[in-house]
């Protein structure tokens, strides 16, 4: 069980993947986050107080059951959604209580998303696609065009840089959309079941690129997942269960 | 700034929705060129009309004159307003370069009548002097008319009507027609049986339910000058002024040897139009050129309530046709007017001034009214421009009739932004969410909205305005038809890249506006609960 600062103990270390290539620094950190969601007025507790921390370079893994937490926890992390209590840090910066627009830039530059159905703007070609993030943060053309050929070739896609979403298979969309995640350079990427809707082999080949990513890039990954090969390539699993992250003793199935 | 890009992508990959919208708002930019020009066109001409028919361009007045008030239709004084106007002052007016003509006036009102006494309606009287009326009114079209000057200085006003409502008049008097017809179906055929129990001699008993020959016999009845003699007595027997002056119009007449036969057969149909008041619409007579009437007016100097008016003879030589739809001035030679006004050598209403160019007006005005000042005159000089709508309902009620079309079509721009972009933020919600995750603030996402619009808006202007143009085009080549107040009844449109400009300001902040209500929506939508609806 690697341990860094605080609770970093929380979750499990992959047998399979050995020592985690963490650094002690806790990039990521959680400290009593509570989400409340309201169904008309009933409140509905996705998060109850979990403590959490995360290193830089780690490919942490969340699993548990479906409305266990999982995507809300992402949502956390990600600064998509505010906490309703509770506290988020990164590099020890604290990001809860800050403006709305604070929180927009930092994320702009340092966090990305993978998504389950990919979330490919349908009307732009994998190229504009990719280049959409570059855009956004005013990224020089030349510069553009140079990243987005390296990822491209690196994620397999280069060939099909002019083909619109609908004209790519599921494996090949999300390719794009690992790309489109990482053409920025982002510290951390948060994919929400990004094999969920692929087919077994390439949901393999999608897992061995975002693992190339993290080892290549020291991009920091935190993926939701119910599936199980996701599990094998995390340094980490925390597991959540109704609005918990279980301690760590719990016994973790994670098949070698 | 990237946005700009985003925007031209959105709109590429948004085409065929792009396209619709910028079609439908082409149309209404179309539209409001279109009735800017005619707006504009409509009350240029109109206001040209009544300065070349009417006012001319400055008139030197007294300084109480109603022209110069708030409210003209409030009189100040009784009688009339007299100015001195001497031979310096003509020859100083007429001095001045770019003034084309300037001539003594008098305005009074009055009615005229004919010599029975029948009142044919009110008039405003211009006298002028034949030779100047061209010159200051070069608006007027005469037609029908004998200058001749009277011997006995009795000189012939031109009554300022449209020779085609004159026609129509005496077409319409002097026959019955189906329109002066009040009874349809059965109703015409029970009034059949009372014409032909009547008057038996007109109208054939076995023409029953012919209802042109049922015309035809009112046609004969009308032109017999002893028709009257043919009331029943029973008609008689119960007492009705209609009839009464009619059958003493009809006597009058005699035997009609020596009477006109319009005039016998207008004096038959207000006969026949007494006797049968539920079956025929009662006629006016028509303004027959030649026929003795009198021009009654105020005595200019009269302030007293019993005060005789001034009798002036006068027979209508012509007709004067400026504004066909209102044809209220007639014109007489001034010398005659003056003289049964008892007016002075040099006293006048009005000094009636028209230019070369209306664009130096106000410098011509300027110089008229220093010289005034100079000689230590009260009078002023009245623009005509303006004197406001007061003085131009019509003018004023079809531009803003104008206006509020142009305010539809912008509405419509409106409701067309507001549905697109509504529609838009349904469709792309996850798009919305997908890009805020990217990085894109909401804030941004909704400039882009903005953007689009403002793409949309801009080359659906070119369009537009392109399209309008043609139109505009078209109407200033051709004319306008159905415009009832101008020549011809034909409207001459004038292009003006003023208007192009208006359609565009008008268009483009309605269009943001109407997209700013959705786009809000997009600033309150919250990604993380657009992605989890679409996860």
């Amino acid at each position: 069980m690697h341990v860094c600062q605080q609770n970093f103990s929380i979750g499990e270390e992959n047998p399979a993947e050995g020592a985690s290539r963490s650094s002690a620094v806790a990039f990521i950190r959680g400290h009593q986050l509570r989400k409340t969601y309201y169904l008309g007025k009933t409140p509905v507790e996705a998060l109850r107080g979990v403590d959490f921390a995360i290193g830089k370079g780690e490919y942490v893994c969340v699993v548990g059951p479906s409305g266990a937490g999982k995507s809300t926890l992402l949502n956390l992390i990600g600064m998509l959604d505010s906490p309703s209590s509770g506290d988020l840090y990164f590099d020890d910066h604290r990001i809860t209580g800050k403006s709305d627009r604070e929180v927009h830039d930092f994320r702009k530059s340092r966090v990305a998303f993978i998504f389950q159905s990919f979330n490919l703007i349908p009307v732009l070609d994998a190229y504009e696609n990719i280049e959409f993030p570059l855009l956004i943060q005013h990224v020089g053309k030349q510069e553009r065009h140079q990243r987005i050929e390296r990822l491209a070739a690196a994620v397999g896609v280069e060939s099909y840089l002019r083909h619109k979403p609908d004209e790519l298979s599921g494996g090949q969309r999300q390719r794009v959309a690992i790309a489109r995640a990482l053409v920025t350079h982002p510290e951390l990427v948060l994919g929400d079941e990004p094999t969920a809707n692929l087919d077994s082999v390439t949901g393999r080949k999608i897992l061995e690129l975002m693992r190339e990513m993290n080892r290549d890039q020291r991009t920091t990954f935190v993926v939701a997942s119910h599936d199980e090969a996701v599990m094998r390539e995390a340094d980490r699993v925390i597991r959540v269960v109704d609005g918990v992250i279980q301690p760590a003793d719990r016994s973790v199935h994670v098949p070698a | 700034m990237y946005l700009h890009k985003l925007v031209l992508r959105s709109l590429r990959r948004h085409r065929e929705r792009g396209r619709r919208l910028s079609i439908l708002i082409a149309l209404c930019i179309a539209a409001i060129v279109f009735l800017l020009a005619m707006m504009d066109s409509f009350f240029d001409r109109y206001v040209r009309l009544f300065i070349d028919t009417t006012t001319a361009h400055l008139a030197i007045v007294h300084p109480d004159a109603a022209e110069l008030k708030r409210k003209p239709w409030k009189r100040g004084a009784e009688g009339l307003l007299l100015i001195e106007a001497d031979e310096d002052l003509l020859s100083f007016l007429r001095g001045i370069e770019g003034v084309v003509a300037a001539a003594p006036i008098i305005r009074t009102s009055g009615e005229f009548l004919v010599l029975n006494g029948d009142q044919q309606g009110s008039t405003t009287m211009v006298g002028i002097d034949p030779d100047d009326r061209q010159r200051v009114f070069p608006g007027l079209r005469i037609s029908h008319v004998s200058e001749r000057r009277d011997p006995d200085e009795r000189d012939v006003p031109v009554l300022r009507r449209s020779v085609q409502f004159w026609e129509a008049i005496k077409v319409a008097t002097d026959s019955i027609t189906e329109g002066d017809l009040r009874v349809r179906d059965q109703e015409l055929v029970r009034f059949e049986e009372q014409a032909r129990d009547a008057f038996p001699r007109y109208f054939s008993r076995d023409a029953g339910g012919d209802r042109s020959a049922f015309l035809r016999s009112l046609d004969a009845a009308l032109a017999d000058p002893l028709l009257y003699r043919g009331v029943p007595d029973r008609y008689r027997q119960k007492y009705d002024w209609r009839l009464e002056e009619a059958i003493a119009a009809a006597q009058a007449l005699g035997d009609g040897e020596k009477t006109e036969i319009s005039r016998i057969r207008y004096v038959n149909k207000q006969l026949l139009s007494a006797l049968f008041l539920d079956a025929i619409s009662p006629v006016s007579e028509s303004i027959q050129l030649g026929t003795p009437m009198t021009f009654q007016t105020s005595s200019p100097r009269e302030v007293k309530a019993l005060s005789m008016p001034v009798v002036i003879p006068i027979e209508f030589a012509g007709f004067a046709e400026s504004m066909p739809l209102y044809g209220f001035e007639s014109f007489m030679a001034i010398q005659p007017l003056k003289n049964y006004l008892q007016l002075g050598e040099h006293e006048f209403t009005e000094v009636a001034i028209r230019l070369a160019d209306i664009g130096r007006i106000d410098s011509i005005k300027a110089r008229i009214q220093e010289y005034l000042n100079g000689r230590g005159l009260n009078d002023q000089v009245l623009d005509y421009r303006e004197m406001g709508a007061g003085y131009l309902p019509t003018a004023l009620g079809i531009r803003i009739g104008l206006m509020v079309l142009v305010g539809l079509f912008i509405a419509a721009v409106v409701i067309f932004v507001t549905n697109m972009i509504l529609l838009a933020v349904i469709k792309r919600r996850r798009e919305i969410g997908t890009v805020v995750a990217l990085g894109m603030s909401p804030r941004e996402y909704a400039l882009l909205f903005l953007g689009e619009i403002f793409v949309i808006v801009t080359i659906a202007w070119i369009g537009g305005a392109l399209l309008g143009s043609i139109v505009v085009a078209v109407f200033a080549k051709f004319g306008m038809p159905g415009m009832v107040f101008f020549h011809d009844h034909l409207l001459y449109f004038d292009w003006s890249a003023r208007h192009v400009l208006l359609a565009y300001l008008f268009v483009l902040p309605g269009a943001l506006a109407a997209a700013l209500i959705p786009v809000s929506r997009v600033l309150k939508l919250k990604p993380v609960e657009v992605l989890r609806e679409t996860q």
